[in-house]
């Protein structure tokens, strides 16, 4: 084990770094993805050594996660997915005038996730992973009924709205191939919809270039030099006056990041929303609040690292970007599964110690290169809008090598633009278009294990507590929403 | 009646467009075979989805009647300050347009990445930028092409994505 | 200094756009071979190729490059369409399993496999029927017992028409029985429902012998001779059920290609699979080289479709109940 932390913070550190840097260029380019980029790595690693294949794809894996808070703070694009909450308070914080300090925040709050996730990888990795699978398919509908009943607290103003954007979100997402039956629904006799309408277009037309059109229409210029902040701000009193907040994103990301399939998108909407709820000052998320981008960025850094323990202790990959590690491992004949830890345990050991040391090249890259990216929001995005536009036309394509991706990514980005001028929350609408197939999913095959039965949906209690959550939490949202409007009248 | 289309124009056509996708999903759910490995087939998520779409949509356009006909000013300060206007509309429409070109370019057309990708980048900088001489005209589709170049190397060559 | 500039970028200029057009070759295959996967990459279908590729590239056993495309999506339908709209010249490959007849079969796309041609069968990976190591099951033909007795009981983890759903329905057939059928997805979400407890049985592929032996019981082998792992597993043959759960890899080019162009293809492929990291390959995966060409492959996929089109009423119905 010391054998496995000494070679990767000796020799492996190449990779390490290589990795880091590789994936936080790539995850700060909206456009371009972690699963992207790792995919299209991992044919050059077959002439490596397996372990320095292993670390270059994890660190790899851990920069693109934080590399997408880089473009969600400065230009309000996430460059990953998991990067979408991180726009709500990045954004509005770096626009009044102090991308420094929200990218400090951003980057404190991913390291801070990482290790702590790293920590329970490194000590808790084979009962957490027992305990993960033993959720079957009802447990983990309700975690997604849980994640899409906290919609209200990103839906930014009329729940309505929020509502609205979610439906049709969850309503996209159905087209294509039955996950239960394999029949081909909602195609209306087009082929090219048999896939349906795959996830990385629809993000990156809605969010992306739905917010390049939206950036057309106005001044471009960046924000003023002379006004901005460009100092990082990075303070250990930080860490002290939001522990809560760091502490308890990191364990709704970590175990979120565990459970198979679930992800980091999930998690960071989560842990946004139970920080909101917790917080003194719940009306400053959404406009730059310090623990809106804390709740974020820690939260889909654990995630990131806590889907590694199924990966190494069971085999499982619970995510696109996992399930290629894994391929890494076949392919380097590394006999991934079960067993890693009693045969191979140099490999299992140099990806934890991977997961650590990716981390800490992450965080140091960040640092050095916060101050350049801080001042590039003042760049006339003139300039950054059409490359934008091109990497996302490759990365619309690489999905499945075809241009009926890139048209979808057109038409979402149109519905993008007249959704933000409508003023409906495009969060929204994204994250119930990637939980509903995994809810739909989860309650249909579980309906197939009990027989038909739903009962057993109440009377397990992990997801019995789990749908009492989500009915407690769709309650209080129409609460303080009712609350809302009667202060909006009296006033 | 026109005051309220040109305010709320962009609702009204969001709206529209969700409620047509919901119909044809609740047509599309119409369709399909009835249950049979369990209890909700295939057909019961479009059908739940297109419905509570259509009655959220419902719900959506009753607000928007009622914050018009109210006496209190709507909650939308800028639709009242400033009427409908299709010129700030011209730009995104334009670049969208550029965008429409380009992939039909790359798809149908067949032209080489590194022609259609120098050339979508100079008119969308010159797009966006408004170059004052032609000086930076020049500067603009010097770089286009050195871009292009660059992303033809690294994505098809070194990646081997085949667009 | 300007004119530097200008014949620089005139330089430049020329280099990208020249590069396109390279002198005109007699022989084939005269610009890249794309060899579509379509599945995505890391999975077993992306090794083998990349495997065969690398070969092929360093042995140069094609004069012009093969360039492996992942066109994931829709259980392979979306790279094979690809495949079957491309010219038929031999420059678009296609590599992929029995997933296309099961595509087929099921009606689900609306070409089948006489729409292509197929150039060589390069690999063969087999299932095994496991269950969990603290199952009652003991052989397969406990498990059958236990299904004709409680019918819609016994829960199999695996995927609604998929490649893996026909072998079950033909077991099912072969047997007389029938059971339920979980939809969970590829063969480590399978091993995860096993370990969860909800579900008794499901195929799996074979390097999992070894992989799950400490959570796995393996019932019985699904191809026609034994692993070399388990020499004591009986194979579903022996036992009396004409069942095969076999995913045979094959590469396919859209029907009308010059036969001269097949050949060329074949040959280098089947070079490529001769050498000894192709094999190493293989055997870590638990497949066995299992080269077929010309007639004996046609008659191969035939044979391999009928059965699937066979049994495909089962399938369709398969919910048990």
């Amino acid at each position: 084990m010391l054998d496995a932390y000494i070679y990767v913070f000796t020799s492996g550190l190449i990779w390490i770094f290589a990795g880091a840097g590789i994936g936080i260029f790539v995850g700060s380019i909206p456009g371009l993805s972690g699963a992207m980029v790792i995919s299209l790595t991992l044919p050059m690693t077959y002439f490596m050594n397996g372990n320095d294949a292993l670390l270059l794809l994890v660190s790899m894996y851990i920069g693109a996660t934080t590399g997408g808070l880089i473009s969600a703070t400065l230009m309000r694009m996430p460059g990953t997915e998991a990067a979408i909450m991180t726009t709500l308070d990045g954004y509005p914080m770096a626009a009044r005038g102090e991308p420094g300090r929200a990218l400090g925040l951003g980057v404190l709050a991913s390291v801070f996730g990482g290790i702590f996730a790293w920590v329970m990888l490194a000590v808790l990795s084979p009962p957490l992973s027992a305990i993960a699978v033993k959720f079957g398919p009802f447990d983990i509908f309700a975690m997604t009924v849980v994640a899409l009943s906290l919609i209200a607290a990103v839906s930014q103003g009329s729940l309505l709205a929020g509502l609205i954007s979610a439906a049709f979100g969850a309503m996209l997402s159905l087209p294509g191939i039955d996950p239960i039956s394999g029949s081909i629904r909602l195609t209306f006799g087009f082929s090219s919809l048999d896939n349906g309408l795959t996830l990385l277009p629809v993000i990156l037309g809605m969010l992306v270039l739905g917010q390049v059109l939206i950036d057309c229409e106005g001044v471009l210029s960046g924000t003023k030099a002379g006004k901005a902040k460009a100092r990082v701000s990075m303070h250990w009193r930080d860490v002290t006056n939001y522990l809560m907040t760091y502490i308890r994103s990191s364990f709704i990301g970590t175990w979120i990041g565990i459970l198979p399939g679930v992800g980091g998108t999930a998690a960071s909407v989560a842990s946004y929303s139970v920080a909101k709820a917790a917080s003194k000052t719940p009306e400053k998320f959404g406009n730059g609040a310090e623990e809106g981008i804390i709740a974020a960025e820690t939260a889909n850094n654990a995630g990131t690292v806590g889907a590694l323990v199924p990966l190494i202790t069971l085999g499982i990959p619970g995510s696109v970007i996992t399930a290629v590690l894994l391929g890494a491992m076949v392919i380097h004949n590394l006999n991934p599964g079960p067993l890693l830890f009693a045969e191979n345990p140099d490999v299992a050991y140099t990806i934890i110690a991977g997961a650590l040391a990716g981390n800490l090249a992450m965080f140091l890259i960040m640092v050095v290169a916060t101050p350049f990216l801080a001042k590039l929001a003042h760049i006339n995005k003139a300039y950054l809008l059409a490359p934008i536009v091109v990497f996302c036309m490759i990365g619309a394509f690489s999905v499945s090598s075809r241009f009926f991706d890139i048209g979808v990514m057109l038409v979402f980005a149109c519905l993008g633009y007249v959704m933000t001028k409508a003023r409906i929350p495009t969060g929204a609408f994204i994250i119930a278009y990637i939980l509903t197939p995994m809810a739909e999913q989860n309650l249909r095959s579980g309906l197939v294990i009990y027989d038909g039965s739903f009962l057993p949906l109440i009377t397990n209690p992990v997801s019995g507590i789990l749908l009492a959550i989500a009915v407690l939490s769709i309650v209080w949202s129409l609460r303080s929403e009712l609350k809302l409007r009667k202060k909006q009248k009296v006033s | 009646m026109y005051r309220f289309l040109t305010q709320n124009a962009v609702a009204i056509v969001f709206l529209l467009l969700v409620a047509a996708f919901a119909a044809a999903s609740l047509y599309g759910s119409s369709l399909l075979p009835p249950a049979s490995y369990e209890p909700l087939g295939s057909a019961a998520f479009p059908k739940a989805l297109g419905l509570i779409t259509l009655g959220l949509v419902a719900l959506q356009a009753i607000s928007l009647i009622r914050n018009h006909s109210g006496t209190e000013s709507p909650m939308d300060p800028e639709s009242v300050t400033r009427s409908f206007s299709w010129k700030k509309y011209r730009k995104p429409a334009l670049m969208l347009a550029t965008m429409v070109l380009y992939l039909a370019a790359m798809s149908y057309a067949g032209v080489d990445f590194r022609i259609s990708t120098s050339v979508f980048l100079c008119l969308a900088m010159c797009l966006l930028a408004r170059p004052d001489s032609p000086k930076k005209v020049l500067l603009i589709a010097g770089s286009s092409i050195v871009l292009a170049v660059v992303l033809d190397l690294v994505f098809k060559h070194l990646f081997y994505i085949d667009i | 200094m300007r004119f530097m500039t200008k014949t620089a970028i005139a330089a430049l200029i020329g280099i990208s756009f020249g590069a396109a057009a390279f002198p005109a070759q007699a022989e084939f295959p005269e610009k890249p071979v794309k060899l579509i996967i379509p599945f995505r990459a890391g999975g077993g279908s992306d090794g083998l190729a990349r495997a065969v590729q690398a070969v092929i590239e360093k042995e140069k056993l094609l004069p012009a490059p093969v360039v492996v495309v992942n066109a994931d999506g829709a259980a392979g339908t979306v790279g094979t369409r690809h495949v079957l709209e491309s010219k038929p010249d031999g420059y678009t490959v296609l590599q992929i399993h029995q997933e296309m007849f099961a595509a087929a079969a099921l009606g689900r796309v609306n070409y089948s496999p006489a729409d292509f041609e197929p150039v060589i069968q390069a690999s063969q990976g087999c299932m095994f029927v496991a269950v969990p190591i603290d199952s009652e099951f003991n052989s397969l033909q406990d498990m059958l017992d236990y299904a004709a007795k409680n019918p819609g009981d016994l829960k199999q983890a695996d995927d609604i028409g998929s490649a893996t759903h026909f072998p079950s329905a033909q077991l099912m057939a072969a047997s007389d029985t029938s059971w339920t059928i979980v939809p969970t997805g590829g063969t480590s979400k399978r091993f995860a429902a096993l370990k969860s407890g909800l579900l008794d049985m499901a195929f799996m592929s074979a390097s999992w012998i070894t992989r799950g032996k400490e959570d796995l019981k393996p019932l019985a082998a699904l191809g026609n001779e034994r692993f070399d792992d388990a020499p004591d597993l009986p194979t579903a043959k022996e036992l009396g059920f004409d069942v095969e759960a076999c995913l045979n890899r094959r590469y396919w080019v859209p029907a009308g290609t010059p036969q001269e162009n097949i050949d060329k293809l074949a040959d280098a492929i089947e070079i490529a699979l001769h050498s000894p990291e192709v094999a190493a390959y293989l055997e870590k995966n638990g497949e066995t080289l299992s080269i077929k060409r010309g007639q004996e492959l046609k008659d191969a996929v035939a044979q391999d479709y009928q059965r699937y089109v066979d049994v495909v009423e089962i399938v369709k119905k398969s919910s048990a109940k």
